[in-house]
């Protein structure tokens, strides 16, 4: 009797020592329900509504601002809006070949002083380019987010979340939404 | 001495600073950026980087402003192999007090008539017009352009308009003059235009020298 329980005392402090030290090594994870994606899920989806919207994307082309509809599913979030917004616009820029193939928008957040941030994986812009080009690019960004309505002032531009540095254009800046060329 | 001779040597004193003087505040000083340096090449052009054209452009323009005009002091703000640190032409500039600051750019456009485009230093398109300039005051390195904003939109529109005169320049389509947050012209107190310039050829950029030979000639006068 007595070796039995000794026995069922050391294996229970060997379990005990196995399993605390696997949590130390994290070759186990405890998630609590409420850090678990699908509780985020549900949270995020009972909060957001979402309808069909039609957008209209803007870019400069030949010398003058050339504009395409588009559908998409269209959210009370408007940091996800801006994503839908900025990535079919990035898609749209990549068909016309105006900017490289896979660029694509990392994050966007909007603070409480309506400042956009948006962190793409690469440079918009050809270092190639004239400065010119590169400024119609980032226009028909800021005037595309402006038209389609989102409740923005200004905008800053990062690369891998660092400030985008570019040898013309200053990015260390906000960039005003109705930008720096009248709009017409 | 003679009481005579001790007011006649200040006199004569008086009347050779005033004459200094007046001769430092007739000449007009330009200080000339070519684009790119030692570590930045800048675009490539055909088979030529653009820090090498800018150089070429601002050394003929420098050699042809000072053999014409007597009280123009031209300075370029690099010589080759040299690398320029940031904000360095602006403290190179501002310290020199220069009268006129242009960069010059350029960049290859397969397509003629190729574009000329100008551009000034703006960080706020709306309340940079605002500002009213204040003698002794702390600016900001992101405000030193305030400072003679009125006077950079004015030469600018001059060059602008001499490169929309097809007498003076035939060879390029201007797209206008246009206040950005142009990086190279941060912290610069004088007034500075950026001059960028499309190619297609690379000895192109020779066209571009009698346009703003005849710009800066109507800017000094």
């Amino acid at each position: 009797m007595k070796f039995f329980s000794t026995t069922i005392i050391i294996l229970f402090c060997f379990l005990s020592g196995f399993l605390f030290h696997a949590y130390q090594k994290e070759w186990v994870v405890l998630l609590l329900p409420n850090q678990t994606a699908d509780f985020q899920t549900q949270t995020k989806n009972s909060d957001a509504t979402f309808t069909q919207q039609k957008i209209t994307l803007f870019f400069w082309k030949h010398g003058q601002w050339r504009k395409e509809h588009s559908s998409v599913i269209w959210s009370s979030d408007a940091a996800h809006n801006i994503k839908t917004i900025t990535n079919n616009w990035l898609t749209l820029l990549e068909d016309e070949k105006i900017i490289e193939n896979d660029i694509q928008l990392l994050s966007a957040i909007i603070t409480s002083g309506k400042e956009l941030y948006l962190s793409f994986n690469k440079d918009l812009c050809n270092a190639q380019d004239s400065t010119y080009t590169k400024l119609m690019i980032i226009h028909g960004l800021l005037k595309t987010i402006h038209e389609n309505k989102i409740p923005v002032q200004s905008v800053r531009f990062l690369v891998h979340h660092q400030i985008l540095i570019d040898d013309h254009l200053n990015f260390s800046i906000p960039w005003p939404i109705t930008g720096y060329i009248p709009i017409s | 001495m003679s009481i005579i001779q001790f007011f006649s040597i200040i006199i004569a004193f008086l009347i050779s600073t005033h004459d200094l003087q007046a001769s430092m505040h007739d000449q007009f000083t330009i200080m000339i950026d070519p684009a790119g340096d030692a570590k930045h090449t800048g675009r490539l052009i055909q088979d030529t980087l653009e820090r090498g054209i800018s150089l070429q452009c601002a050394e003929q323009l420098k050699t042809m402003l000072t053999q014409n005009f007597k009280n123009v002091r031209v300075i370029l703000t690099r010589v080759p192999g040299e690398t320029i640190q940031p904000l360095q032409n602006a403290s190179f500039a501002n310290r020199l007090g220069v009268d006129l600051y242009l960069s010059l750019y350029f960049y290859h456009e397969p397509e003629t008539p190729t574009h000329v485009t100008l551009y000034h230093y703006l960080e706020n398109p709306v309340t940079d017009f605002w500002h009213q300039p204040i003698s002794l005051s702390l600016y900001q390195v992101n405000q030193a352009h305030l400072l003679n904003l009125k006077t950079t939109q004015a030469w600018g529109k001059i060059i602008l308009e001499v490169l929309q005169d097809k007498k003076c320049s035939k060879f390029f389509n201007p797209r206008g003059l246009f206040g950005i947050p142009f990086t190279p012209l941060v912290g610069i107190k004088a007034p500075a235009i950026a001059v960028e310039v499309g190619l297609k050829n690379k000895q192109d950029w020779q066209q571009i020298i009698d346009p703003l030979f005849i710009a800066i000639e109507r800017i000094i006068g």
